[in-house]
């Protein structure tokens, strides 16, 4: 139930640069995902926000008001921590009724209201039987709903949770990420999930934050993530297969746009054309999806990359190889399944309708005006 | 069949050294220390030993010297292990803190438990002596009345808990500070996540997750300090007037100078008793720590 806004936040340990200078505005009630690699810095700006941690520079406002000196319980933040954090020393609903009984909500609750509260967490969070257990008797999947509910229990106005589904089998992953969304939505919270996976980011995020080396390369709803992405970091981020990046070369041949990788020119059509027409330099980073790629015949003419396999993997019927052309990584993705064998050569063909044009230097996207 | 007899003999003959050593080690002697106390058995008289009932155990309940021995042994392990953890507990948060040179400072701190007790005793025995220790040297620097430290009965008891406190204190603080150093950073978190205060932090979290370290190293303690003889060896021989005579000193003077094996033989018993029930009062608290609240 809080806007919040962080502008200018710089972080570092020692001689290393968490992050300098982030900026992000999160608007009250929404579902934001942090997304990216491990050690891009997301733990870092999660704990921040808490208050775990306090920032070099820079500051924090929920709802306008700046809240760099004010604890974590002052800043009324739950946090469900990555490897749940339970006090091993009490039960389950003693873990519940502990943020109850600290001293800031000295007097706020009687015994009753205690109980009512816990038996509505635990109803919503389906742990009522475990009630009595003590925490080393559960499950991981079980103490990762203790923990959310000790996160929830004060009805705080943020929400953090820091990988919180991370160490549960895929099943139950699956059926948490539709729990947790209506929890958020029940608890009318805002609420900031850290991940490092894209699938459990994309289909949970109102606002997708995608990091990177301790940068925000964009932050949008997620299908404007996923659709649209504003960097080439994003473009090969997401997918699944994620999306190939070729280094070229812009140019034309007889007046039509072209990209060439290692000498072989790749037509850029319609919209991409007009973008490679309109870009500041010649050196440029085409994004292409993986079914873009098809496999050659042995001396089929046309192919334009030649690559050398790395990996190949059969998944639900489809075959996924990863090429390395020259020293570039290309994923290829189709249902026609052909033997390979690692360091096979492998020519292929490259359809560019589909690709997305990035700026060689910086890696923005490139666009047509 | 005869595979499970087979697999049993061989678990049999593969135990079998370590139960040989504990019947050698310890039942045997406890059978035969109450197989002793049984009996009129000394050794300044002529006379064959002979049954005696329980008549040494009848002697006990009227033996002033014995009831004098039981408090005395109380007064010096409530004293000293109390000390101990209060001091050891609070160096153990000491080091815990991240300042420098703590570290080197650790190492040396735990050299007092190396030590050997008699040595430790012989040692304070001197430095405590009434005419020339140079603990009455720096007394009387101050300008104060040299103090009586062996031969008061008060600070006589006080000298020798000082000893057993300045030896031991480190070992209490090597195990809580174990402990501290094990438990996980993320439940410190949590507690100020849920709006704790330091001080509530210490009180609700750190205390009892510490409790298990804490039981152990005070059982460990009380055991010891139960048995502590080299101390009141070296520095007052139980004196003055029986006022740091304590259950193991006078059972050795009984059993070894007085030659009453019988008699010593009942007090042995005595303490084995206490000291095991003792024990379990403390073993339980560690297998069923109280459910949480």
């Amino acid at each position: 139930m809080v806007d919040i806004t962080i502008s200018g936040l710089s972080k570092s340990f020692g001689r290393v640069n968490v992050f300098d200078g982030l900026d992000l505005e999160v608007k009250d009630r929404t579902y934001v995902c942090l997304l990216g690699p491990s050690g891009c810095g997301k733990s870092t700006l999660m704990r921040i926000i808490s208050g775990l941690d306090s920032a070099d520079r820079g500051e924090i406002r929920f709802d306008g008001k700046n809240v760099d000196n004010l604890t974590c319980a002052q800043r009324d933040v739950g946090m469900a921590f990555q490897n749940y954090a339970l006090y091993p020393h009490l039960t389950v609903e003693g873990n519940l009724r502990f943020p109850l009984q600290a001293p800031m909500q000295k007097g706020r609750w009687t015994q009753q209201e205690m109980r009512a509260r816990i038996g509505e967490i635990a109803d919503l969070l389906q742990i009522t039987p475990l009630l009595h257990r003590t925490i080393n008797q559960l499950s991981g999947g079980q103490q990762q709903r203790v923990s959310l509910g000790r996160s929830l229990i004060r009805h705080p106005k943020v929400l953090l949770l820091d990988e919180p589904v991370t160490h549960l089998d895929a099943r139950l992953r699956y059926a948490m990420r539709s729990e947790l969304k209506r929890i958020h939505n029940v608890m009318e919270t805002t609420t900031i999930h850290v991940t490092h996976d894209q699938q459990e980011a994309l289909a949970m995020a109102d606002l997708l934050v995608i990091m990177r080396e301790g940068r925000i390369d964009q932050a949008a709803p997620a299908m404007e993530v996923y659709g649209d992405p504003a960097t080439s970091f994003v473009a090969s981020f997401l997918g699944d297969p994620p999306r190939s990046l070729l280094e070229v070369e812009l140019g034309e041949t007889s007046g039509a746009p072209v990209a060439r990788i290692n000498g072989v020119e790749l037509k850029l059509s319609g919209k991409l054309g007009a973008v490679a027409n309109a870009a500041p330099g010649r050196n440029a980073i085409l994004a292409l999806p993986a079914r873009a790629f098809t496999a050659a015949q042995a001396d089929e003419p046309g192919a334009v990359l030649d690559g050398t396999v790395r990996a190949h993997e059969m998944i639900e019927g489809a075959q996924r190889i990863v090429l390395d052309v020259s020293g570039q990584k290309v994923n290829l993705h189709s249902s026609a399944i052909r033997h390979v064998v690692i360091g096979d050569r492998l020519r292929v063909f490259a359809e560019a309708s589909d690709g997305m044009l990035f700026e060689g230097a910086t890696g923005l996207r490139l666009s047509a005006n | 069949m005869s595979q499970s007899r087979a697999a049993r003999r061989a678990a049999f003959i593969l135990i079998s050294p370590a139960v040989l050593l504990l019947l050698a080690l310890n039942v045997f002697p406890i059978g035969f220390a109450v197989f002793i106390s049984l009996r009129h058995w000394s050794l300044s008289i002529v006379n064959p030993p002979r049954f005696a009932g329980l008549f040494n155990y009848q002697e006990l309940t009227l033996d002033d010297r014995f009831i004098n021995s039981l408090s005395v042994s109380a007064t010096f392990v409530l004293i000293a292990i109390l000390a101990e953890l209060v001091l050891g507990f609070a160096l153990a948060f000491v080091f815990n803190s991240k300042l420098k040179g703590l570290d080197t400072l650790r190492k040396l701190s735990l050299l007092p438990v190396m030590a050997m007790p008699l040595v430790v005793g012989l040692v304070w025995f001197y430095m405590l002596n009434e005419n020339f220790g140079v603990i009455n040297w720096f007394v009387t620097l101050f300008g104060a009345e040299r103090l009586p430290f062996l031969t008061d009965s008060t600070l006589a008891m006080l000298s020798i808990a000082l000893a057993d406190i300045w030896q031991w204190t480190p070992f209490v603080t090597l195990v809580i500070f174990a402990a501290l150093q094990s438990l996980p950073e993320y439940v410190f978190e949590a507690g100020r996540m849920d709006g704790l205060t330091e001080r509530e932090i210490f009180w609700r979290i750190t205390l009892p997750l510490l409790r298990p370290a804490i039981v152990v190293v005070l059982i460990i303690r009380a055991i010891d300090a139960v048995r502590m003889i080299d101390l009141v060896f070296m520095m007052t021989k139980g004196g003055p007037g029986g006022a740091t005579e304590v259950l193991p000193w006078y059972l050795y003077t009984t059993g070894f100078q007085s030659f009453d094996l019988g008699y010593a033989g009942s007090m042995a018993v005595v303490m084995i008793i206490i000291v095991t029930l003792g024990a379990q009062v403390f073993v339980r608290q560690i297998a069923n720590p109280e459910k949480g609240r």
